[in-house]
């Protein structure tokens, strides 16, 4: 069952936005079935923190990126809410469960940065293109979870120019179902080859040249290809 | 119409692990239902009676304001009274606070620069607001397009986290150190704040393309609109200004996790134009 977002019931909501500087979105939405169990799990909260030190070792990314962090296995859940990662709080993801809801996850990270993008709208605030990086070690369980009807949204998005959508999959993934989500203009990554935390160190060197550049170019694909 | 004022002072994340207690303290009185006095002292964390002399001054002045409003009879015409003139009353009556410090150095056997506190007077009305100040704090107002404006500039020394104080020697030269305003138009709104709300609801750092950090001052729309909103329904829907302020209290202490971690005290005062029912 997907979370929903906590709509807070509580009378006063106004939230400051800390700098006024153009944001880059980043929602991380991570595999964390009981495959996932043992090294991946740890190497992706390496990643994670590696993530945090890159960003915050540059003046502008830290005030640019933004990011999220999502978990989905059996459900989704949102382990870090939007905000510039100095006020990360960083807790150790772990894995369990049996099943992968991946399109669950990706249907609702998708829509946790759009009301991210509204919140910012609202503050005169613009923003890049969004990226969602969905990394996992496997594919759909159960399988009947409407694959291509979410494949279908995430290509309409991309191609609109407002999702950067980044399908990783590591030891186990199935390629193909990442290859299907994945647009034909930033095709799914398989990263077996190497350590999540060293794709993950690729990815954070990558966003803070984006943040920066505010080009998604083919410099960050380089950066971000495995081989 | 009448103005609707919510407030709070809430203790800062560093002084709650010290066990020190808050050393903001504000006072809001009203002169009639369209014209409000508002203060919000913050006491210098660095010395050990600041709160208490925030909890002393912060009536005082607000005492002190009204009174002079009154005698004045700026509420009766509903007019403010020209920028020179505000000026002048505004630092007499700041230097009739001072005084009052000095006194309390004496009685306490202290040095006056160990009572050190800010100050920021908001003077509300429905054709504008007089703004006074000496230290740092922000301050804002609402205009009848809902744009939030700034009413202040705070001050900053040379040092970061640098500010003057009221007991500091800002009379040698009241130009460089104390601000005053008028801002001649009619208001929907206004907020003043302490320096520990600056990061929560105004833009109060911003980098430039040559990497420098320089403070904007611009109210943070995203902050005080969507409270002034809730503010303005509730008394649009008849709940009692208590209820709500309570609310307000819990929210300003740990309404979102930038709050919650606040190091420093946290005291707002929101104003709204609402109808009375």
């Amino acid at each position: 069952m997907s979370e929903t977002f906590n709509e807070k019931p509580a009378l006063f909501q106004g939230e400051g936005a800390g700098n006024f500087q153009q944001r880059l979105p980043v929602n991380f939405l991570l595999d964390n079935s009981g495959s996932m169990q043992g090294k991946p799990i740890q190497e992706l909260n390496e990643g994670l923190a590696g993530f945090r030190e890159e960003i915050l070792g540059d003046l502008i990314a830290a005030e640019r990126v933004e990011a999220a962090v999502m978990t989905f296995g059996e459900q989704t859940k949102t382990v870090i809410p939007f905000s510039n990662v100095s006020n990360w709080e960083l807790s150790a993801i772990t894995a369990k469960g049996n099943l992968t809801r991946m399109v669950d996850g990706i249907e609702t990270a998708i829509k946790y940065i759009d009301k991210r993008k509204n919140w910012l709208r609202e503050r005169r605030i613009n923003s890049y293109p969004a990226i969602l990086m969905m990394l996992s070690d496997g594919a759909p369980n159960p399988r009947d979870q409407g694959v291509s009807r979410i494949a279908a949204q995430i290509h309409q998005r991309v191609e609109e120019g407002d999702l950067i959508f980044l399908a990783v999959g590591t030891t186990g993934a199935d390629m193909a179902v990442m290859s299907e989500l994945a647009h034909d203009t930033l095709p799914a990554q398989d990263i077996s080859t190497i350590s999540i935390s060293q794709y993950f160190a690729s990815f954070s060197k990558s966003m803070s040249s984006f943040a920066k550049s505010g080009t998604f170019g083919q410099n960050n694909l380089n950066t971000l290809n495995p081989s | 119409m009448s103005w609707c004022i919510l407030s709070a002072s809430t203790i800062g994340a560093s002084h709650a692990h010290k066990g020190v207690a808050c050393q903001d303290a504000h006072q809001v009185q009203k002169i009639n239902p369209d014209w409000s006095v508002n203060v919000i002292c913050d006491g210098a964390g660095i010395y050990p009676h600041s709160g208490e002399v925030a909890s002393y001054i912060a009536p005082l002045a607000s005492d002190l304001f009204r009174s002079h409003a009154i005698r004045k009879g700026w509420h009766k015409r509903d007019s403010l009274p020209r920028i020179e003139t505000w000026r002048r009353h505004s630092i007499a009556i700041l230097g009739e606070l001072k005084d009052a410090l000095d006194r309390m150095a004496t009685e306490l056997d202290l040095p006056l620069e160990s009572l050190a506190c800010t100050i920021i007077v908001v003077i509300a009305s429905p054709c504008g607001v007089l703004t006074t100040h000496i230290g740092d704090g922000r301050a804002a107002i609402r205009t009848h397009r809902g744009q939030w404006k700034t009413a202040m500039t705070p001050h900053k020394g040379g040092q970061f986290n640098e500010t003057i104080f009221l007991c500091s020697d800002w009379e040698s030269d009241p130009e460089a150190y104390v601000e005053t305003r008028t801002i001649s138009e009619p208001i929907t709104g206004f907020a003043l704040m302490s320096d520990g709300m600056a990061n929560h609801a105004f833009i109060s750092s911003a980098l430039t393309a040559n990497g420098k950090f320089v403070d904007p001052n611009l109210p943070d729309q995203g902050f005080l609109e969507p409270n002034f909103q809730a503010l303005y329904s509730q008394k649009e829907q008849g709940t009692s200004i208590e209820l709500v302020n309570q609310s307000w209290i819990e929210y300003i202490q740990a309404g979102n996790e930038a709050l919650k971690e606040e190091y420093d005290d946290k005291t707002i005062i929101m104003g709204a134009r609402c109808r009375i029912r």
